[in-house]
């Protein structure tokens, strides 16, 4: 295989209709990047855009007679990408568009499965649009909006400017419980950072792994939580009418109003019992101690329009929900130092593509197989997985990062089935 | 290698992009060569000097095809059109609208009197003058190969095979739609008919090889067998010209099928090693001996199979192989790269 250095950039664009595809193509084909791109997009009629080019494919997907039940590719980018890249004229970078209803998975496979594409071109990265205002039509009926979201590298929330901020973190913390890995970023009118779309080294693992520190950290019982300054009194917690018809709360005297201070409130208030409220209600409470105090809710607040009256937090914070809004689609990350035992890692893994392949869209890890000076990296989509030895671990310490991303994933038997690898 | 001859060219010439197609006229005279960005080149074969060039498809040419026994060819583009020319004058015949915007393959029937052309799911059918004979109903997936039958005197007529994912459908001109069609489970990407007409093999996506066993001809009864185990896709596959053996790339490894007796079921092939890379090209002599190899590292090789298992001689043309022909009367063959080099060989230099 030829190093990574001298293959072509893939971006895959993927998005439901009127994400925002088009707008964010245009803007790509238009701008000044100094790059030469080919597009490969599924409408006819043939245009060349400046240097660019802009090819009009018509999807064919076709499943690979291999045994692998979930296997299927992109017969017209084989082809079209395999005359491509004899042509002298070099492209920088290839950008590929799929209709609204397409599951990004034949796309991706296609630079699995194909030697020539392996060669010649390597996958950057998936890049969803996801219409901030519309999504929520889909986002539970349509499984090719939850693919698109699941096999994303980063994800572009369009239209933000049609939706309310509260919405917005509503959508985005669901998102999130969906692919805990890709980079998420705001956008109108699709205006984002073009290097965030082209060369984000989506398969670059060290930046993939780098996940979401809400992602990594622990789950706690609660999704929100802030600080009130209080003065003796009594208070009503206001709460409306929301997707549950309970919540839990705890108030937490807190040394003061830093984030720090919330840190270390929110320990303190995981050990503590939490108070059932119905919802919607007017919960009255009475303060007798002045000071600070640390509110956390079972649900984020802006789900229930609930508020303390007449008083303001000072500080605040999300937390990833414990409970997962999606049970279909989440990510499992699993973080562990040690080394692995290459042939009980090797087994573990084929069976597990084997038996969960089809459920399982996307994974990525850096790993630290016992005996050997450098970092393991592996990626996969669906059953088909490449690693190769990486670069040396060096001084950095030496630790297993992964992620899985699909559906009806069984978050404590990936994590004990990983662990039993270790040497 | 000890004892292998490096080949050295009888005529070099290069051209400005990757030759995506080359081929000569029957008569030997011409050497057509296709540029992938769309420029064609008439050469004088013998010489290697540069006759014409004509800008025949704006984006890009994907194949061409001589019409036997003419000095006429067509070309194929991502234009949507096929087109036809003299290579005498350099002038344009006729233009074919083929359907869709890549046409990726044509083929004149081996009488002269047809071409075929493939465009996405478009099959269709021309006289050898560019009049549309038929528009067959579009395929269920995109046509990836099209093989006339080689004209044979036990089974005299034209019949063209061509083959997609799902499998293989046999069309004579006259029809309506294909009247024939052997499916297949995944896509299959090559055709070759045997010079007797009697085995087809296709070369398939999923790094294996078909062979249908035809022995009373393609409308007589037939049984079919996969080979699998290649590496990799199949890129190329060869006849040698008693269609006894079945030359297949999908490996850096050339493996050849006999397909004598009751083979190639349950046989073993023969293996030939010397590439390092995907053999790319696979051409065997239309009445002798010789097979020739390229491969994606740029290295060529001719062979003897059944006689040594090494290559009689080699060369290295510095990039891709993207094109091996014989030309008619097999004592010089041509060699083609991905870097738009282009070379005639003769193998009097091996004797």
């Amino acid at each position: 295989m030829n190093p990574s250095s001298s293959r072509v950039p893939v971006t895959v664009l993927t998005g439901f209709l009127g994400s925002g595809k088009t707008t964010l193509l245009n803007r790509i084909l238009t701008e000044e990047h100094g790059k030469k791109i080919a597009v490969i997009e599924n409408e006819f009629g043939e245009i060349g855009v400046d240097q660019d080019l802009v090819i009009n494919a018509e999807e064919e997907i076709f499943e690979m007679n291999n045994g692998c039940i979930c296997c299927t590719v992109r017969g017209d980018l084989i082809r079209i990408l395999g005359n491509l890249m004899k042509r002298r004229e070099k492209f920088d970078h290839i950008l590929i568009e799929t209709t609204g209803m397409a599951d990004p998975g034949p796309v991706a496979q296609t630079f699995f499965v194909d030697d020539e594409m392996q060669q010649r071109l390597k996958l950057d990265g998936i890049v969803t649009l996801v219409d901030a205002k519309h999504i929520w039509q889909h986002i539970d009926d349509a499984g090719e909006a939850k693919e698109q979201i699941a096999f994303a590298d980063v994800i572009i929330l369009n239209k933000t400017d049609l939706v309310a901020p509260a919405d917005l973190d509503r959508l985005e913390a669901r998102i999130r419980s969906m692919n805990a890995a890709a980079r998420l970023y705001r956008a109108q009118n699709a205006q984002i950072e073009l290097d965030h779309v082209l060369n984000m080294g989506g398969f670059n693992l060290d930046r993939a792994l780098e996940l979401d520190p809400k992602f990594m950290e622990p789950e706690y019982p609660f999704e929100w939580g802030g600080i009130y300054s209080f003065t003796p009194g009594t208070y009503t917690f206001q709460v409306g009418p929301g997707p549950d018809p309970e919540m839990d709360i705890v108030l937490e005297p807190a040394a003061g109003a830093s984030e720090e201070d919330l840190r270390n409130a929110i320990e303190k208030a995981i050990s503590r019992d939490f108070v059932t409220i119905p919802c919607p209600v007017r919960h009255t409470f009475t303060i007798s101690e002045p000071g600070h105090y640390a509110l956390f809710t079972q649900h984020h607040p802006d789900e229930f329009a609930a508020s303390i009256e007449g008083i303001e937090p000072l500080v605040t914070r999300e937390f990833k929900p414990d409970h997962e809004h999606d049970e279909e689609v989440s990510s499992v990350g699993i973080t562990t130092p040690g080394d692995l035992d290459s042939k009980r890692f090797n087994s573990w893994m084929s069976e597990l593509l084997q038996n969960r392949g089809t459920d399982i869209f996307r994974m990525k890890g850096i790993v630290s197989i016992a005996g050997r000076p450098e970092r393991f990296v592996f990626q996969g989509v669906h059953m088909l997985f490449d690693g190769r030895p990486d670069r040396p671990w060096g001084a950095e310490p030496r630790r297993n990062q992964l992620i899985f991303i699909g559906r009806n994933l069984d978050r404590e038997a990936l994590q004990k089935g990983f662990l039993r690898c270790l040497a | 290698m000890p004892g292998v001859k490096a080949l050295e060219p009888l005529w070099s010439q290069r051209l400005n992009d990757c030759i995506i197609s080359a081929a000569f006229s029957s008569d030997g005279r011409y050497l057509a060569a296709a540029e992938i960005s769309g420029k064609l080149v008439i050469f004088d074969a013998r010489l290697g000097q540069r006759l014409r060039e004509i800008p025949a498809h704006g984006f890009g040419i994907t194949s061409i095809s001589w019409r036997p026994g003419t000095a006429e060819l067509a070309t194929a583009g991502q234009d949507g059109k096929a087109r036809l020319w003299s290579a005498t004058t350099a002038d344009k015949l006729a233009e074919l609208a083929c359907g869709a915007e890549w046409v990726e393959k044509l083929q004149f029937s081996p009488s002269g009197l047809y071409l075929a052309t493939s465009a996405g799911k478009k099959l269709r059918l021309w006289s050898h003058t560019g009049e549309l004979l038929l528009a067959a109903p579009d395929h269920s997936s995109t046509i990836a190969d099209l093989e006339w039958m080689p004209a044979t005197a036990r089974f005299p007529g034209d019949v063209l095979a061509y083959c997609g994912y799902g499998g293989l459908v046999f069309l004579k001109p006259g029809q309506a739609q294909g009247y024939k069609s052997f499916e297949y489970k995944g896509s299959m990407l090559k055709i070759r008919w045997s010079p007797d007409a009697c085995f087809i093999g296709t070369g398939n996506q999923d790094a294996s090889i078909q062979f249908f066993v035809l022995p009373e001809g393609v409308d007589g009864p037939s049984r079919d067998l996969v080979m699998w185990g290649y590496r990799s896709k199949i890129l190329d596959m060869a006849w040698d010209p008693q269609s006894r053996y079945l030359a297949t790339s999908g490996s850096s490894t050339i493996i050849i099928w006999n397909c004598g007796g009751k083979g190639p079921a349950g046989s073993k092939p023969d293996m030939l090693d010397f590439h390092m890379r995907l053999i790319s090209e696979l051409a065997w002599q239309s009445s002798g001996p010789l097979l020739a190899s390229g491969c994606e590292e740029g290295l060529l090789a001719l062979w003897r199979p059944g006689k040594a298992s090494k290559p009689l001689a080699t060369a290295h043309l510095g990039a891709p192989i993207s094109q091996i022909q014989w030309a008619p009367g097999d004592q010089t063959f041509l060699a083609a790269s991905e870097d738009g080099a282009l070379n005639l060989y003769a193998i009097e230099q091996i004797k």
